[in-house]
């Protein structure tokens, strides 16, 4: 399909680490463990997961800021762990990312204006004279004021650095933004601030983004696709719509029905898992979800489900759907 | 109605910083009844923490309670004497912090910092203070006390720290748990185990909490009574199911807009545009008129005052004092 621009099959990343004084190579953490999805053009994709679910990982290896351990990820077709030097710095202009905590993604000593325009400078995307415009117009887009342009970081709020950040990423005119829990660490008047700007910029320019969150409710609202992961696999994805009017894996349901509603007299069914997440060192066998799934067999343990289309662009990954 | 437990009256905490005064709480008064569940809610920076801080008398050193009173069962806490206020943490009041990860000793294994505060609070020989934090452990649903004790908090995961926490903050069956923002570090599902966990807590042992968050998914869910505060002030109070009907401040209004709810599907948020006033800087008037959508000619002259809007319900607003608009 042509209107394809990220497709994901079969990714796998594993960190190993080595212990002691004759380096042992101690057993992987397996954070990604073969997650394959797409992602269209125009499209913002939602993954949730729980902290070590591994998102951040495809995060930062679908852009190839790290390697991959297995499997693929094309970019328009081609191979991004298989491009020229010259074809990856193009690749380094088209996607960009956002990090959650807006305090350390930027240099203290580096001016606002710098921060955003250097890349657009050494890319060449306008010449020198016209930087200081170039960024002025991504500033306002942002919405931040023309005087912040010679500022230094620190004179900035939480909200505000998101949105320099924001305007770096956008300053560079790229078609794909990975946003790892860009709102996490702000406060909700602000964060709403921060999301309506990630709709806008999203409409007026056509992007696609991949957006990271542990919060389903933002997710809900931005999103058009979203994947739910669990240990280092997309235990379910399905359109918006399909995912929260029928959620069908076991942890989908649990963790729609643990967000807390700020609506006092709203009925809750809850269901409480139980337990921890286990270490992804040495997750259970077969579903790694078993351990604290409400509705385990033997045969959880035993095989591990296949992630299958169940009905339309609505995958899932378990025995029993 | 049951007895009052906590009243805080005119409460004012003041920061003294390189940049002035920082009025961190600006005269706050609420109380808690027995077995009650107060929620503060606000955002970053609105004085939550330090307003509980200031209750337990733990806060920093550049801090000071400037003035008010803050009565427990009938005796002003601010006027014990040190080791009176030793006596009261952990026996009378307990607390639970926003990061179980960093609240305790990586040094000292989950029994020796168990069994510690028991012992010197209960007076009980090591041998039953032992017994006792199993027996904690164990009430706490966490399965193999025995061997929960012997570990290194590096060895247990967030949700089961923040378990830990709650059982060394029950362990003197405190009338009062002070929790600050209890499950802001932990994951939904995890979350959702914690609340359980207080909930059911509160239902025993009719523990009073207070409860500080800046989640009104979280208050929906577990305040019978709610306090809003904004730079230091508290801005609106009254029972949950009265303020989530009818909220009256703007700034309610808008934190109840501004988050988005799973299944009400809207094209965009609602905003509240600028952001937090800096403390250090406050005009005269009300701190939130800058970014309120009703601001009127007074708003910018003088501060509301919390004037009763329905039944239990008071809100600081010149919206809804009579003859002022």
């Amino acid at each position: 399909m042509s209107d394809t621009l990220i497709e994901v099959s079969n990714l796998k990343k594993y960190y190993t680490s080595s212990k002691g004084l004759f380096k042992k190579l101690s057993d992987p953490v397996k954070a990604v463990d073969g997650v394959s999805f797409t992602i269209k053009k125009g499209e913002v994709f939602g993954l949730v997961g729980e902290s070590g679910s591994g998102k951040s990982t495809i995060g930062k290896t679908i852009l190839r800021i790290q390697d991959k351990t297995g499997g693929e990820v094309k970019y328009k077709g081609q191979d991004i762990f298989n491009l020229s030097k010259k074809e990856l710095r193009h690749l380094r202009v088209q996607t960009q990312l956002v990090f959650q905590d807006p305090f350390s993604s930027l240099n203290p000593r580096i001016r606002v204006g710098d921060a955003i325009g250097e890349a657009v400078v050494e890319h060449g995307i306008v010449s020198k004279q016209e930087v200081r415009a170039h960024v002025l117009e991504v500033m306002e887009k942002c919405g931040l004021s023309p005087f912040h342009i010679d500022r230094y970081p620190h004179e900035f709020s939480g909200g505000q650095r998101q949105r320099i950040v924001i305007a770096r990423a956008m300053a560079l005119n790229p078609e794909f933004i990975v946003m790892d829990e860009p709102v996490a660490s702000l406060d909700v008047s602000i964060q709403a601030q921060i999301i309506n700007l990630f709709s806008d910029l999203q409409r007026e320019n056509g992007l696609s983004y991949l957006f990271i969150s542990h919060d389903i409710s933002v997710v809900e609202h931005l999103c058009t696709k979203i994947a739910i992961m669990y240990l280092g696999n997309i235990v379910e994805l399905a359109s918006k719509e399909d995912l929260f009017n029928q959620p069908l894996h076991p942890y989908t349901k649990a963790l729609l029905s643990a967000v807390p509603i700020p609506d006092p007299t709203a009925k809750r069914e809850r269901i409480l898992l139980k337990g921890d997440i286990p270490s992804p060192i040495n997750p259970p066998s077969g579903c790694k979800f078993r351990s604290r799934c409400p509705s385990a067999t033997n045969l959880c343990s035993e095989k591990i489900p296949e992630y299958r289309e169940v009905n339309k662009d609505h995958f899932v990954a378990c025995h029993y759907v | 109605m049951s007895e009052m437990l906590l009243e805080v009256n005119h409460l004012v905490t003041n920061f003294h910083t390189e940049n002035g005064i920082v009025q961190a709480v600006n005269d706050v008064s609420f109380s808690i009844r027995e077995g009650e569940t107060v929620c503060i809610v606000g955002e970053s920076g609105c004085g939550k923490s330090i307003t509980a801080l200031s209750l337990m008398q733990l806060i920093p050193e550049n801090g000071k309670v400037e003035s008010g009173e803050i009565l427990f069962a009938g005796n002003n806490l601010l006027q014990l004497t040190k080791k009176d206020i030793r006596r009261l943490r952990g026996n009378e009041i307990g607390m639970i912090f926003q990061e179980p990860m960093t609240s305790l000793n990586p040094v000292f294994t989950i029994g020796e910092q168990m069994i510690e505060p028991i012992m010197e609070h209960l007076f009980l020989s090591k041998k039953d203070a032992y017994k006792k934090a199993k027996e904690l452990i164990t009430m706490l649903g966490m399965p193999n006390a025995e061997k929960i004790i012997q570990l290194y908090p590096h060895e247990l995961s967030g949700g089961m720290l923040q378990r830990i926490m709650i059982a060394i903050a029950l362990s003197c069956n405190p009338k009062l748990i002070i929790a600050d923002e209890p499950t802001t570090a932990l994951d939904v599902t995890i979350q959702a185990q914690i609340l359980d966990l207080l909930r059911d807590i509160k239902k025993e042992f009719k523990t009073s909490i207070l409860l500080i968050t800046h989640d009104l998914g979280v208050v929906a869910e577990m305040a019978d009574y709610v306090v809003v505060m904004y730079a230091g002030k508290l801005v609106e109070e009254g029972p949950v199911l009265e303020l989530f009907a009818d909220p009256k401040h703007p700034y309610t209004k808008g934190l109840l807009q501004a988050k988005p709810v799973i299944g009400e599907r809207k094209e965009r948020l609602y905003t509240i545009a600028g952001q937090v006033p800096n403390l250090t800087d406050l005009k005269d008037g009300c701190y939130f008129a800058d970014r309120c959508e009703h601001v009127q000619g007074i708003c910018r002259k003088k501060q509301p005052d919390l004037t009763d809007v329905g039944q239990h319900q008071k809100t600081a607003c010149w919206l809804y004092k009579e003859g002022a608009r």
